[in-house]
């Protein structure tokens, strides 16, 4: 399926469009296998790995702030070949030219595989709000945005928008085994040329609320019912279950302290 | 619904009042018309009749439970939606080429998005109602009845035309006069038809094609301009409210004395006291003021309040009404209030007010014929 | 009608209203004794209040103009038209815990009004009924999110005391687009006109701009202080966050600097307590960390919170009065003032965006929340004034179980504890922490 390839191809026409206009546009290309590209990293990736929030005072860069200008969108497609596996593009300042500065943040990933389908849009999506994961980063929780910051010790250790790139990888590939290729490509140059991708997003995000309405129905929800536990014919064999759970697990704790004394 | 009217316009009438599918339906569509549902007495029908489709306003008629509704609507939600989406999921609502909903209520508006995500119907629009009467948001309604006229046009394969438009406001207009001579008959003394029976005449207006029905009225008019009414009473009687459907409901009033004269009910008066300005330029912003600024409003539109109160008491004085019954759904919050003002002011004019809540599908029957015998006592009669 | 100069039916209508005053003058006093940087803020939070409250009796004794408004119709226009306001509906939600609110909730049953109307709109009619609410110079309506708040509007005019008092409601379209914001911009810049009309006060664009400027700066703060709470542990329970951030940044008057000066001091206050590795409080560490999706049960807070704390050690991490998009407000002409004040109120502030979004706004939002804030545990209060069910249980349900983390659903009145009682909603709670080992 490929409900967004239109839009892919899209996005390689604006990156050529940005280095056309001549915009500073940098090209990194990192290892493709998972274990290659975290032993490439000079920060942890993976679940804790950034166990705390960065405070303000411990901000190198702050990316996509609501007033410098954010616009994130994630792209898949069932034809691995549109995408170049392992290409990180920049256009605009790097994290080390901009210590403490509050840059504008474009952020395109796009994922190829030939098993992607409708069923793995949604937990496509959710992986970019990488939570805990990237040591030294951290996406602020903000509803409609990549909203984010850079620590100085990171910074410190090296990280780069290069890092980045290799750490989403990391993230999705270990967390969507169906994805064979991705390539990312992060806007930083001004706000204009990040509310450039505005049109493309838009478009991708109105695609995927079709397929998330699909989804949810096909497994027999609608997304504006009342499903009311008092209404439910099964909340008596549903308060049952509870009830018994909860008695085991008493018992097995019961069990446990014994056997521990 | 007990009645002595022997006249054969009436009792087709009735019939297609007392089921969802009725013949004149059946015809229609054997000659490949296209039927569209709609919830709501806001919904412009005249941009469906332009279009050539049959507009068909959703009842529950029928339902016995809510067994299969009951999964997607919450146990504080009207019984109304849920009877009516009961009826569409046990495929009562299979013949429907189309629906139309509006942001009515709380209730209804989720009719529209559970009916997207279960049900196949091919064309499924809901309209974005104004809460308020001013002129922006007749504007607003202009552009919103537009919009439909497009969509339905796109998707049914017909050009609206100001002229189609017209045509289907001078014959829906038709349909208003018509019934309002109806009504006028129930200001004698002794009104030829009762309540019960004006209501499964108003029902079935919403339910078969205008030019049938009409006939069917005129009909029905001849045979009723002939006879005296018969039936004795204690009270000449008003009942206000909303999404009232079932004749039986009115049979069980007028059971215990109370003849209901008039209405201000969703399918009574309120659709039918005005017309839609035919003289107007443009037609699509004469269904928005009419909608909008110039039809009876319901509580539903904020600032019309009085208005309203004063559209009662209008009433009351034509129809030499001598008591209100207010009726509203459980867990309708418009109802709810717009009755707690209605006693204030039928009780300022001196009239009396009962109130009663009820579940869509008719129950207690017992208990409401208590209520309204301890009604007419207390009134005096 | 109500008469101005009639001291005795101003006196009535500010007597329940001075009420609450006191209450939350009471709260002052028992906040002043604590000597911790929660305690500040309290006494903070609640000056501000009190000062709210304080103008709306001065003008009401004095016949200065006074308005009733909400804090979805872009309160920033008010401070910037120097114009003290209240919210009619603030009751339920500011005192609904209040000792005498019983006796209040009783009264309403007492007039008439069904109870299956939400009791967040029964009690201000009430008090409009009973002449127990200050009369203002004009009325900003509001009509939305729900059935209720429409007709509250409506017994408001209906009533002979308010019957003559200005009242102007913005319309708030159903739909979401570019058209319903800017259709509602322009139901502000009508409002602005009515006020002006019948208050006197004018609006001053660039008073509007350094308002607006200051209202960013406060949704700012109030975003940073949104991370520190992914802390673990939090830094903070339920007594400070997001109900508080929702009504200093909203409700008592947007975009003031000391409400700025507020979040600066809770951000710095959360960020101390982060550098030093402590949590909510320091006699219950925090075993779980929860997502109460809907607004707090401010009708048995104070039973039914602390206990969460103390027996459970569960921390009220996040809520859905702290989570909302950010809107920022472009300053860059009056058009674009409008604009995005239009977006805001019609669109980002908390209830008004889950009751008008779908159930995909739940299920991302829940996804999104259980991530970023490590959540143990989601609770859908359900209350039962929610009609338009705005949210679906079985939706959220089917989400927590996708993403792995325990669901529960209650059924209660967020104001009315007589609807399902306190030890009734402890149970279902314990119940629900137990059988999922949680705690």
């Amino acid at each position: 399926m490929r409900p967004f390839d239109a839009q892919v191809q899209r996005v390689t026409e604006y990156v050529e469009f940005m280095r056309a206009q001549g915009r500073p546009t940098r090209e990194f290309t990192v290892p493709r296998a998972l274990d290659d590209l975290r032993a490439s990293l000079p920060i942890r990736v993976g679940a804790g790995a950034n166990p705390k929030i960065i405070l303000r005072s411990e901000t190198h860069v702050e990316l996509g702030s609501p007033e410098a200008g954010s616009c994130a969108m994630v792209l898949w497609t069932d034809r691995p070949s549109m995408i170049r596996d392992g290409a990180i593009t920049l256009i605009g300042p790097d994290v080390a030219e901009a210590a403490g500065s509050s840059l504008p943040f474009g952020q395109i990933v796009l994922v190829g595989g030939a098993e992607l389908g409708p069923d793995e849009h949604q937990s496509i999506g959710h992986a970019q709000y990488v939570a805990d994961q990237i040591e030294g980063y951290m996406v602020r929780s903000s509803s409609r945005s990549i909203w984010s910051r850079v620590s100085t010790q990171a910074a410190q250790k090296g990280f780069s928008f290069d890092t980045l790139g290799r750490s989403l990888m990391v993230v999705f590939k270990s967390s969507l085994p169906k994805v064979q290729a991705m390539e990312v490509v992060f806007v930083t140059s001004s706000k204009d040329d990040v509310l450039r991708l505005n049109d493309i997003a838009q478009v991708a995000s109105d695609i995927g609320a079709e397929i998330v309405k699909e989804h949810w129905k096909a497994r027999g929800f609608d997304l504006e019912c009342d499903l009311d536990c008092r209404s439910c014919h099964d909340k008596d064999v549903c308060d049952d279950v509870r009830k018994i759970l909860a008695g085991r697990l008493k018992k097995k704790r019961t069990a446990d302290a014994q056997r521990a004394s | 619904m007990e009645t002595n009217l022997t006249s054969s316009a009436f009792k087709e009438l009735a019939a297609a009042a007392s089921g969802i599918m009725n013949p004149a339906v059946d015809d229609w569509r054997s000659r490949g018309g296209k039927v569209v549902g709609y919830f709501c007495s806001h919904v412009p029908t005249e941009v469906l009749m332009a279009a050539g489709i049959l507009p068909f306003r959703m009842r529950g008629t029928g339902s016995t439970g809510t067994e299969l509704s009951d999964a997607y609507f919450s146990s504080i939600n009207c019984s109304f939606p849920r009877h009516t989406f009961n009826q569409a999921l046990k495929g009562e609502y299979d013949f429907l080429d189309g629906l139309l909903c509006i942001s009515s209520c709380d209730h209804v508006r989720r009719v529209y998005d559970n009916w997207k995500q279960n049900l196949p119907t091919p064309f499924i629009r809901i309209m974005s109602l104004p809460k308020k009467v001013g002129d922006p948001q007749v504007a607003w309604y202009r552009e919103e009845i537009q919009i439909l006229r497009d969509e339905l046009g796109k998707h049914f394969g017909v050009e609206i035309s100001d002229d189609r438009l017209r045509e289907a406001i001078a014959l829906r207009n038709q349909t208003r006069r018509l019934q309002r001579q109806l009504y006028e008959l129930r200001k004698r003394e002794h009104p030829p038809i009762s309540g019960a029976e004006t209501l499964a005449v108003m029902v079935a207006g919403s339910s078969i094609p205008a030019e049938p029905y009409n006939q069917l009225l005129r009909t029905l008019l001849d045979d009723l301009a002939q006879s005296n009414g018969s039936r004795e009473y204690r009270a000449r009687l008003m009942v206000v409210g909303s999404e009232l459907d079932d004749p039986e409901y009115l049979d069980i009033i007028e059971g215990q004395g109370g003849l209901v004269v008039t209405d201000s009910i969703c399918y009574g008066t309120r659709t039918m006291w005005v017309d839609v300005d035919e003289t107007a330029a443009d037609p699509v912003g004469a269904l928005a003021r009419y909608y909008i600024q110039e039809r009876p409003s319901c509580p539903r539109m904020n600032g019309d309040q009085a208005r309203r109160s004063q559209f009662l008491q209008d009433l009351i004085r034509e129809f030499q009404v001598d008591g209100v019954i207010g009726e509203r759904m459980l867990f309708c919050d418009f109802w709810c209030a717009e009755h707690y003002m209605n006693k204030v002011d039928l009780k300022e004019v001196g009239i009396p007010f009962l109130q009663l809540d009820r579940e869509y599908i008719l129950s207690g029957k017992g208990q409401l014929r208590t209520r309204i015998q301890a009604f007419l006592e207390t009134m005096g009669r | 009608m109500h008469d101005k100069h009639n001291k005795d039916a101003i006196e009535k209508s500010l007597n329940r209203y001075k009420k609450e005053r006191d209450w939350f003058a009471f709260l002052l006093q028992a906040a002043e004794m604590m000597d911790t940087p929660e305690g500040k803020l309290q006494v903070k939070l609640l000056r501000i209040l009190i000062d709210s409250k304080e103008k709306v009796i001065d003008c009401s004794e004095n016949g200065k103009p006074f308005i009733a408004a909400y804090y979805c119709t872009a309160p920033e226009l008010f401070t910037a038209m120097d114009l003290p306001w209240f919210m009619i509906m603030e009751t339920p939600f500011l005192a609904a815990s209040a000792p005498y609110i019983t006796e209040d909730l009783e009264g309403t049953e007492e007039i008439g009004l069904g109870t299956d109307l939400c009791t967040a709109i029964r009690l201000p009619i009430y008090y409009i009924e009973t002449g127990q609410m200050p009369v203002p110079t004009a009325v900003i309506g509001l009509l939305s999110p729900c059935d209720g708040t429409t007709m509250l509007q409506q017994v408001l005019r209906h009533n002979s005391a308010w019957k003559n008092v200005p009242l102007f409601s913005p319309d708030p379209p159903y739909s979401s687009d570019e058209r319903a914001i800017k259709y509602f911009a322009n139901e502000l810049r009508q409002m602005v006109r009515f006020i002006e009309e019948h208050t006197g006060h004018k609006l001053d664009i660039d008073r509007l701009r350094e308002v607006c400027e200051e209202s960013n700066r406060c949704y700012s703060l109030w975003q940073e202080y949104n991370e520190l709470r992914r802390a673990v542990p939090c830094p903070h329970g339920w007594e400070i966050g997001g109900a508080q951030a929702f009504a200093v940044s909203q409700c008592f008057k947007a975009g003031d600097p000391r409400c700025t000066d507020w979040f600066r001091q809770l951000v710095e206050c959360g960020e101390e307590k982060i550098k030093a590795g402590r949590g909510a409080n320091d006699y219950a560490p925090e075993r779980i960390r929860l997502l109460w999706f809907d607004i707090m049960p401010y009708g048995w807070i104070f039973e039914f919170m602390p206990w969460l704390e103390f027996e459970w050690g569960a921390i009220l991490v996040t809520d859905m009065f702290s989570n909302f998009p950010y809107t920022l407000i472009d300053t860059s002409s009056e058009e674009t003032m409008f604009h995005d004040l239009a977006k805001r109120n019609l669109m980002d502030v908390p209830m008004i965006r889950q009751a008008r979004g779908t159930a995909e706004n739940f299920s991302s939002d829940i996804v999104r929340l259980v991530k970023d804030y490590k959540i143990d545990a989601v609770i859908w209060p359900g209350h039962m004034g929610h009609k338009d069910g705005a949210a679906t249980a079985g939706i959220m349900r089917a989400t927590c179980r996708d993403i792995g983390v325990p669901f529960l659903h209650i059924g209660l009145d967020l104001f009315d504890r007589r609807y399902t009682s306190v030890d009734e909603v402890k149970d279902k709670v314990s119940q629900f922490f137990t059988g999922m080992g949680l705690g």
